[in-house]
């Protein structure tokens, strides 16, 4: 007690400060009484001593740690103040605290004194947690399995204390880069909580709420109550302050990414309105542009308000600046976001006029060009014949295909098309078909698809000598995933491409493209087709197989006998099928398959709905069948 | 796993494969003919199933009447043309075999000496959009998580 009187006055605390056993006794002293009133004054001295370097060294040094950790599990308050500010103290100013804190266990004991409800005691806890838990990924895991985002979160909603609040919220940012902890803090509301004070007074508080919150942004697509969230962040983006205008960007960003709800959310208080004007006045700051477009890019497509927000764009004036983005000093992350959010705006027709006239057409080929020569050279130099090179970040081949994309999209208007010919882009689309990435052969073969709904595209697809890639294309037997679409696309080109030929030439191609594709049962009869390639083969029977032969049968018309049906032009053999076996065979009613070739071509674009079999989603018949299966075998059959 | 009810439409992605048969050959490499009087030819593979059969009883497992492989010799013809065990037959010579019984489709595979399939084979993906995905920016980035310092000016 007497020593506890000595340390408040300034001259004996240097005193004390320099006898080393003076401090370490006092250490002892407060660890090991069970009197209430002893350890109150020792802690209450080393308090005193810590507002000193070398008070600190000298409480480090004696074990002093260990033994205020010890005392944050006391019932005294007096003493629970002054082992915490202690220690806050130690850990701003002495090297070595915070390892020796977390090695003592501060860090659940710090967690645990969440639940108290002084706001400055809480205040100077949470900033310990903040220095502790900074850049040290384990103290980061401890805080959560104490239960701390729970708390932490719980302290954000409750109280106003703005110190307080502050604190905490740099706490719940430092856990915001751990994959561990972000699930936790989203799961405990913590966006709304944060959310709550982006309208504060003070900017240091909704500054550290926004960059939270955009580190927490993408692990909580799956978030209900949004609204509140967006609408406040659309408001934010009128900020004078840059940094909550880049912050605000990347959170809707990331919040419309894959998202429906939020989509639409912000569509509907006005955030296309907003976003465009945040690009406006950004002028080529990238930081702000480069979310925006990608926000921008996500609210044009794949939502019900999608066809509204292409329209909306224009009408805020967004075109222009969004093709000026296509220039320098743009680099190639947000040239690439700017492809991509063109392509959405193209499937809007009123946009289409419009973006060529600002000069869309002839910039994107630019591009195109470059990102394709960048490609080859790369492609050229590499030992494997790998081209893939990273620039800014970007690889050249996601812009090779985002622009072809888009030219795709785009080229759906006459007008467009006759521009993209001029730009000598056909025999570039072409060369592209041979390209190794899937996808960019299925864009290459998408645009020529466009193109060649025009005579003068057609007539040009064929000299670039279009005709053999396409039809590798169609007869690929590459697994992957896209292969019905490029195939798709490369049938509808050969097919439009054949328009001015011959009639039973046209016929051949149809009846190959229809076997090949196997699809879209309603048009195409898929039943005795002759399947490409085949006229190659040496093994013809002859005609005069009679014993084979089955019984001929009348191309149906629009009846419910389906889709089967005699082929009379194939190349010396006829298959039929017979009637007789027809018999319990259930056709169904595939309604009126006309055998019209391609006439009745399927919607190819980006909208097309094509149904799948996924063997795992079906509907399993199986239990009704079982009555069936009375006293059927089961054997096969070696060919 | 469930399977395709025959007769209903269906619409996904297949191999095509192109099998040569063999003409079948004895022990001294002389060609067998048939009780026809016909060279006689193998395909190097066993099928199971049809609408007449009770997929229930398979010992594979097949979740519906379609015509599964249930057995690929090794070395022959259809190894080489890169069919595979448990490959769902969809189509031969452009005859539809989700909807055939065992008998017919062992029929139609005797016909020819080449035989154009389209097979269906499990973990082909089914068919996808065409639309491209939004790109998804994760901002976790340790360098937004502010450096403590005493007396550090918050920016």
């Amino acid at each position: 007690m007497m020593v506890h009187q000595l340390s408040k006055k300034e001259a004996s605390r240097h005193a004390i400060m320099n006898s080393p056993q003076m401090v370490a006794a006092l250490v002892k002293a407060m660890n090991n009484t069970s009197d209430l009133e002893t350890t109150r004054c020792a802690a209450g001295t080393l308090h005193n001593l810590s507002h000193h370097r070398q008070g600190l060294l000298a409480i480090f040094k004696s074990g002093g740690i260990p033994a205020l950790v010890k005392l944050l599990s006391s019932p005294v308050e007096s003493v629970l103040f002054y082992a915490i500010t202690t220690l806050h103290n130690l850990l701003l100013h002495q090297e070595g605290s915070k390892m020796a804190v977390r090695l003592a266990g501060g860090l659940q004991k710090m967690v645990a004194l969440l639940q108290r409800n002084n706001v400055k005691f809480l205040a100077i806890t949470t900033d310990c947690l903040q220095i502790l838990a900074y850049g040290n990924q384990e103290s980061k895991l401890i805080v959560l399995a104490s239960g701390g985002p729970g708390e932490l979160v719980r302290i954000m909603r409750s109280y106003t204390y703005e110190k307080l609040l502050w604190t905490t919220s740099r706490v719940l940012k430092v856990l915001s880069v751990c994959s561990s902890n972000k699930p936790a803090v989203v799961e405990a509301g913590g966006m709304q909580a944060l959310a709550m004070h982006l309208g504060h007074q003070s900017q240091r508080l909704v500054q550290n709420c926004l960059w939270t919150i955009r580190n927490l942004s993408d692990a909580a697509t799956k978030c209900d109550n949004m609204e509140g969230i967006l609408q406040m962040l659309v408001q934010l983006l009128s900020s004078n302050d840059l940094n909550v205008v880049t912050c605000a960007a990347g959170i809707l960003s990331n919040l419309t990414c894959n998202n429906q709800r939020n989509k639409v959310i912000v569509c509907q208080v006005n955030g296309i309105e907003a976003l465009v004007r945040t690009i406006l006045q950004a002028g080529d700051r990238e930081d702000i542009t480069e979310p925006a477009v990608c926000a921008l890019r996500h609210l044009t497509s794949r939502h019900p308000e999608a066809e509204m927000a292409q329209n909306a764009v224009r009408l805020h004036y967004g075109l222009p600046v969004l093709v000026k983005l296509l220039h320098p000093p743009s680099r190639w992350p947000l040239i690439k976001a700017v492809v991509g959010l063109i392509r959405n705006l193209a499937l809007c027709p009123a946009n289409h006029a419009p973006l060529r006239e600002h000069g869309a057409l002839p910039r994107i080929v630019h591009l195109l060009i470059r990102a394709h020569q960048d490609t080859q050279r790369r492609a050229s130099i590499s030992s494997n014949g790998q081209g893939s090179g990273y620039v800014d970040g970007v690889r050249m081949e996601e812009i090779v295909e985002g622009t072809v994309g888009a030219l795709h999209i785009l080229a759906r208007e006459a007008h467009n098309r006759a521009v993209i010919r001029g730009l000598n882009g056909i025999p570039l689309f072409v060369q592209l078909l041979y390209s190794p990435v899937e996808n960019i052969q299925r864009v290459a073969a998408g645009v020529l698809c466009e193109l060649a709904a025009d005579k003068e595209g057609a007539e040009l697809i064929e000299q670039e000598g279009a005709t053999a890639p396409l039809t590798e294309l169609l007869h690929s037997r590459n697994e992957g995933v896209g292969k019905e679409s490029y195939a798709t696309y490369a049938a509808a080109v050969l097919f439009r491409m054949s328009e001015d030929k011959p009639q039973d030439y046209k016929k051949r191609l149809s009846v190959e493209l229809t076997s090949s594709l196997f699809r879209d049962n309603q048009n195409m009869p898929w039943s005795d087709v002759q399947p490409p390639g085949f006229e190659d083969v040496g093994h013809m029977m002859p005609p005069a197989d009679d014993s084979y032969r089955d019984q001929m049968y009348q191309p149906p018309h629009h009846d419910s006998q389906g889709s089967m049906h005699s082929n009379d032009m194939n190349r010396g053999y006829e298959h039929q099928i017979p009637i007789d076996s027809m018999q319990g065979l259930d056709i169904g009613s595939q309604g009126g398959s006309q055998y019209g070739g391609m006439e009745n071509l399927p919607d190819l674009g980006p909208n097309a709905q094509s149904g799948d079999l996924n063997f795992e989603n079906l509907e399993s018949s199986l239990p009704q069948q079982s009555g069936n299966n009375q006293g059927m075998p089961w054997f096969d059959t070696d060919l | 796993m469930t399977g395709h009810t025959a007769g209903d439409p269906l619409e996904c992605y297949s191999i095509p494969l192109v099998l040569e048969k063999e003409p079948e050959v004895d022990g001294m490499g002389n060609p067998v003919s048939g009780p026809d009087g016909k060279q006689k030819y193998k395909c190097g593979f066993r099928i199971g199933g049809g609408i007449d059969q009770d997929n229930t009883k398979s010992p594979q497992g097949y979740p519906d009447k379609g015509v599964y492989v249930t057995y690929i010799h090794e070395g022959g013809p259809a190894e080489r043309c890169g069919l595979q065990i448990h490959d769902k037959i969809l189509q031969v010579n452009g005859h539809d075999f989700t909807v055939v019984t065992h008998r017919k489709a062992v029929e139609y595979i005797q016909r020819k000496p080449t035989l154009n399939m389209l097979v269906y084979r499990k973990g082909v993906p089914a068919i996808a959009k065409s639309e491209p995905q939004p790109q998804f920016q994760s901002y976790s980035q340790d360098n937004y998580a502010m450096q403590y310092q005493p007396n550090a000016r918050l920016s």
